[in-house]
């Protein structure tokens, strides 16, 4: 009997962004900045980077799988960032 | 003269572009980005740093400040000549005070050194040297501004160092009342190894206020 | 904690600590902060003809200019994380500059890296360049150096230098009934702990260590130097002090202890990053871009006006006052009073004396392979550490300020303009000389950075040093420590060149692997006219002159980098040291430079004669035409050790008038020989030809090459 294993394709997209205990100096100068233009009083702001890509698996696990892999080894410094995975998508 | 020299935080060139300003017997005030008074100012030089740290993008958060709403009205009324150097030009840029964009070099690194460079400006034509220093210096613009652009430039790389679109290093506005350059023309003025071909960006400064 | 300290610390308190106390000991009892195990050998240099040696930072006087120099390491960060390492020691360092209320102008960096380690090395220079740069101060100099001993451990040693009038200098100790401010970055939870963390050697997985990377933010330390300087121009603004390794804890006791008085600090009034800290998270947080301030009462208002103006963050945290018989630090949080310690205990930690065995292992043979000199030159131009640093200066600002003078690559030493005239720096360290012997190596470092001063027209005034070394518990370390000491105790007592500051890593080891011992030496020179100002290059038709030492196979040349770059050997033992000699040839060349004699200059170390010819050449329009070699039946490994062999006591000069140079030389008793003359666009000597193109294709390529490449 031949064992067909069907690769599938997904469209990933992740968000890259410091650490909560990581001190996001950019965000802080942009939530200062908005406060003295008199935009926003609280804008908390949160600074990342964003990333689309596809992989190859069989299934959605070992996609997100290897989407974290990717993000981790390849996409984030794992020592002041963190990556979020928002969406996972089937390419038809 | 009277020049103001603009000081948002972040800025770090103030002292020497002051300095250049006066070796041209220039009249200079340091203005910081709070100020609304630009009208009594022949010319108002923007010059080189990283304001507000350069978060977001170069020059983006400098265009909320008071100082850059009176910019528009200066320029508005052609009251003087407004120049942008290096972190100045960026910001003319974001404010859309110049027609394009400065993203980030090519190389994605910062780099500083003397640069070749090509100065067209009416009857001058000849070939100076500057250094530069940015990392997001790489001048861009849409398609459409292309002939506007092309007519606009004045001053251009001999051999690019960062790719910016047709080598160019500086333009002027449909006026020629605005100014931007990524080299920095005041830090050749003082020493040898760094030559003193920045006084030609002054000269030419100094003739078109005079054109008033 | 040790046990041993723990004793020691409640045999002197008299009783037993509580929680916080045990925080506040074991980071101001650890290696960084209190340097228990070089404070007593440290006091063996010598600091005479220094200023204020025993403050942040010291200096020299140049005229009614105050000159602060200072180089600090950040090593064991930057293994970790090394873009916002590199980006932290900086900004760790500028503060130092500034507490004296001098302001930063030029910043050099000695960094040492494992070649392979592409991440590393990236990570530092754009850390630099990003930090550096945005600060708005000049990135003037420096050294990069490569060996496998770095891998995992790179060195990163960054100098920063500023100038304050004397009469406006500010020191750190503060008197009774001053208020203490703090200034800058709301503290956060960032970096707590790292002071004790830079006193262990690295774990295996650097990862771990996340918890204690601090983050620079090069805006704030901009708007940080401009308020400082204002503020500390206030009347009634008394002493100031930067806040780094172990925070608000270090700078505030050491503050009271230097002005022998009693401080206490209410915690509830710091501004904060995050709610319910602990009092321990805020007193050792270091969090970056912060300084703490003591001024008078009447001062506070003025000095919160300025705070505002550049939009920092700013509290009033405590008071100074007269505690009567006992100086305290007091800690008050929610009302209560959390600790009452004596600031003696707290800033007088235990200090462990090094009483090193002694006895080295000597390396005296000699290398006796042959390479022919062709292929052994191209070698050796393209090894990354001959080779052009254009690819890592280009990327920091070196310019700004309009103070630069002489740039990076153009002399052995950087010249920056100040109100007095110029002053010359440079940065250089000889790790392979240090480990081949301690004490001459030590000496060795300092007289490269004297040379590369005098052959770029300066008289070298102070040196600052920062000794990189494994962990002082291992003999060999130990050993090597102690010598360094000496032997830089000893050379700048013999030069006049005072010690000015310091700075001690230790713990630079992984996994049994050491790094050399490795001795950064910052060194600062003086030059009052800009003609003066002497470049490493040649024009045509000038004739090049060695000074000093003959070329002669007698020589010793242990520790050569065309030992390491051919065969891959660190062996033979080093030259020796003519202190004469040195003083005979520095008073020659600046007066040469001054009589307008000579009109290049450089001095001959990594890649001896040909190395220092070649790197001249390869800067200058000119190619050269001569004759280096003593005797031409020689065998290969005879003609290396001539050429590329490094010797203590030589420069080279070039000068367009042959009969007047000549004649200076010989009236002064000056050792040379002429070696040829620049001609026609090839380097020819003793029937060697090369074409310069293709050696300068190799030296300006090569480490971009290697870096760029993945």
């Amino acid at each position: 009997m031949i064992i067909l294993t069907y690769m599938n394709t997904y469209r990933i997209k992740v968000v890259i962004s410091l650490k909560d205990d990581v001190k996001d100096v950019r965000a802080l100068t942009i939530d200062k900045m908005l406060k003295n233009a008199d935009i926003e009083q609280n804008a908390n702001f949160k600074t990342g980077r964003f990333y689309s890509f596809c992989v190859s698996s069989k299934d959605n696990q070992s996609a997100r799988e290897k989407a974290g892999r990717i993000c981790l080894e390849v996409l984030s410094n794992p020592v002041v960032e963190k990556f979020e995975i928002c969406s996972l998508e089937l390419v038809q | 003269m009277k020049a103001a020299v603009v000081v948002f935080l972040g800025t770090n060139c103030e002292v020497e572009t002051k300095a250049a300003l006066e070796k041209y017997s220039f009249e200079c005030d340091y203005v910081n980005s709070n100020t609304k008074a630009l009208l009594g100012y022949d010319c108002v030089f923007l010059c080189g740093g990283f304001s507000y740290g350069d978060y977001i993008r170069s020059g983006r958060l400098a265009k909320f400040t008071p100082v850059v709403g009176a910019l528009e009205e200066y320029i508005e009324k052609q009251r003087g000549v407004t120049v942008g150097i290096c972190n100045g030009f960026q910001i003319l840029c974001e404010a859309h005070l110049l027609k394009g964009a400065l993203l980030e070099n090519d190389s994605s690194r910062f780099i500083c050194k003397n640069v070749e460079l090509k100065l067209d400006f009416k009857n001058v034509s000849k070939k100076i040297s500057l250094p530069i220093a940015h990392r997001e210096g790489k001048y861009v613009f849409s398609a459409s501004d292309y002939k506007e652009v092309f007519a606009m430039s004045f001053l251009k790389y001999v051999d690019n160092p960062n790719g910016s679109y047709l080598d160019i290093a500086g333009l002027y506005d449909k006026n020629r009342r605005v100014m931007g350059l990524m080299p920095h023309p005041e830090r050749a003025m003082f020493a040898k190894n760094f030559g003193f071909d920045g006084e030609e960006i002054f000269k030419i400064v100094k003739e078109e206020i005079k054109r008033g | 904690m040790d046990k041993f300290i723990e004793n020691e610390i409640e045999k002197r308190l008299k009783r037993k600590m509580n929680e916080l106390e045990r925080h506040i000991f074991s980071a101001m009892w650890s290696e960084h902060c209190g340097y228990l195990h070089s404070k007593l050998q440290l006091k063996k240099l010598n600091s005479k003809g220094a200023l204020f040696p025993a403050e942040n930072s010291g200096g020299v006087k140049i005229g009614n200019t105050g000159v602060f120099f200072k180089v600090e390491s950040h090593n064991h960060p930057c293994a970790v994380e090394p873009y916002q390492g590199a980006a932290t020691g900086i900004g760790g360092i500028i503060r130092d500059i500034l507490a004296l209320n001098a302001r930063p102008i030029a910043l050099l960096n000695s960094l040492k890296f494992c070649e392979e380690q592409k991440h590393l090395i990236d990570g530092v220079t754009r850390g630099i360049s990003d930090y550096g740069n945005s600060c708005g101060i000049a990135n003037v100099g420096g050294e990069v150096i490569f060996d496998e001993c770095y891998r995992d451990l790179p060195l990163v040693n960054v100098m920063a230098v500023g100038i304050a009038p004397l009469d406006k200098v500010k020191l750190s100790s503060a008197k009774e009934n001053l208020e203490i401010v703090l200034l800058g970055s709301p503290t956060g939870i960032d970096g707590v702990g790292g002071a004790a963390f830079a006193s262990k050697e690295l774990k295996k997985d650097t990862k771990e260590e996340k918890i204690h990377v601090q983050i620079g933010d090069p805006f704030t330390k901009k708007k940080l130097i401009e308020a400082t300087l204002e503020i500390l121009n206030v009347e009634g603004a008394a002493a100031c002090q930067d806040c780094g390794a172990a925070g608000i804890l270090s700078s505030t006791s050491e503050m009271a202890y230097k002005g022998g008085c009693s401080i206490e600090l209410d915690l509830d009034r710091v501004h904060l990053a995050l709610k319910n800290m602990s009092a321990a998270q805020i007193l050792l947080s270091e969090t970056q871009e912060r300084m703490v301030f003591a001024v008078e009462k009447r001062a506070l208002d003025k000095v919160f006006e300025i705070a505002h103006k550049f939009e920092l963050d700013i509290s009033n945290i405590g008071k100074t006052f007269c505690g009567g018989g006992s100086r305290d630090y007091v800690i008050k949080k929610d009302g209560k009073i959390l600790s009452k310690t004596p600031l003696d205990v707290i800033c007088e930690p235990y200090c462990h004396d090094l009483e090193p065995v002694f006895g080295q292992v000597t390396h005296t043979d000699e290398i006796r392979e042959n390479v022919d000199v062709k292929s052994a030159l191209f070698k050796i131009v393209a090894s990354p550490e001959f080779a052009s640093k254009e690819w890592f200066y280009e990327q920091w600002d070196y310019a700004v300020g309009a103070r630069t003078y002489m740039q990076p690559g153009f002399s052995g030493a950087a010249a920056v303009k100040i109100d007095e005239g110029f002053i010359g720096l440079c940065m250089d360290s000889k790790p392979r000389f240090v480990k081949l012997n301690p004490y001459s190596g030590a000496k060795s470092t300092f007289l490269e950075s004297y040379r590369n001063l005098v052959s770029s027209g300066f008289e070298p005034m102070g040196f600052t040093n920062c000794l990189n070394f494994a962990s002082p518990q291992n003999e060999e370390t130990k050993y090597d420590f102690v010598r360094s000491i000496d032997g830089l105790r000893d050379i700048s007592k013999a030069f006049c060149v005072p010690a000015v500051s310091g700075n001690v890593s230790f713990y630079n080891e992984k996994e049994n692997r050491r790094i050399y011992p490795t001795v950064t030496i910052g060194m600062l020179g003086c030059c009052k006219k800009e003609e003066n100002l002497i470049g490493a290059l040649f024009k045509k038709d000038e004739r090049v002159f060695l000074l000093g030492k003959k070329i002669t196979l007698e020589s010793n040349t242990g520790g050569s980098l065309y030992h390491s770059v051919l065969f891959d050997r660190l062996c033979s033992k080093p030259d020796e040291i003519d202190i004469q000699l040195e003083l005979k040839l520095k008073d020659a060349i600046l007066d040469m430079a001054d009589k307008k004699i000579i009109s290049g200059a450089l001095d001959v170390s990594k890649g001896g004669i040909l190395g220092a010819l070649v790197s001249a050449l390869l800067k200058s329009n000119t190619g050269f035409c001569g004759s280096l070699l003593p005797d031409k039946n020689l065998e290969d490994y005879q003609k290396l050790k001539l050429l590329f062999g490094e010797t203590e006591g030589r420069y080279i000069v070039s000068c367009s008038d042959l009969v007047k140079t000549e004649a200076y030389l010989l009236k002064n008793n000056i050792p040379h020989s002429l070696l040829g003359k620049c001609v026609g666009d090839k380097i020819e000597f003793d029937g060697y030809s090369f074409n310069l193109d293709e050696l300068r294709k190799e030296y300006k390529n090569s480490i971009k090459n290697a870096l760029e490449q993945y």
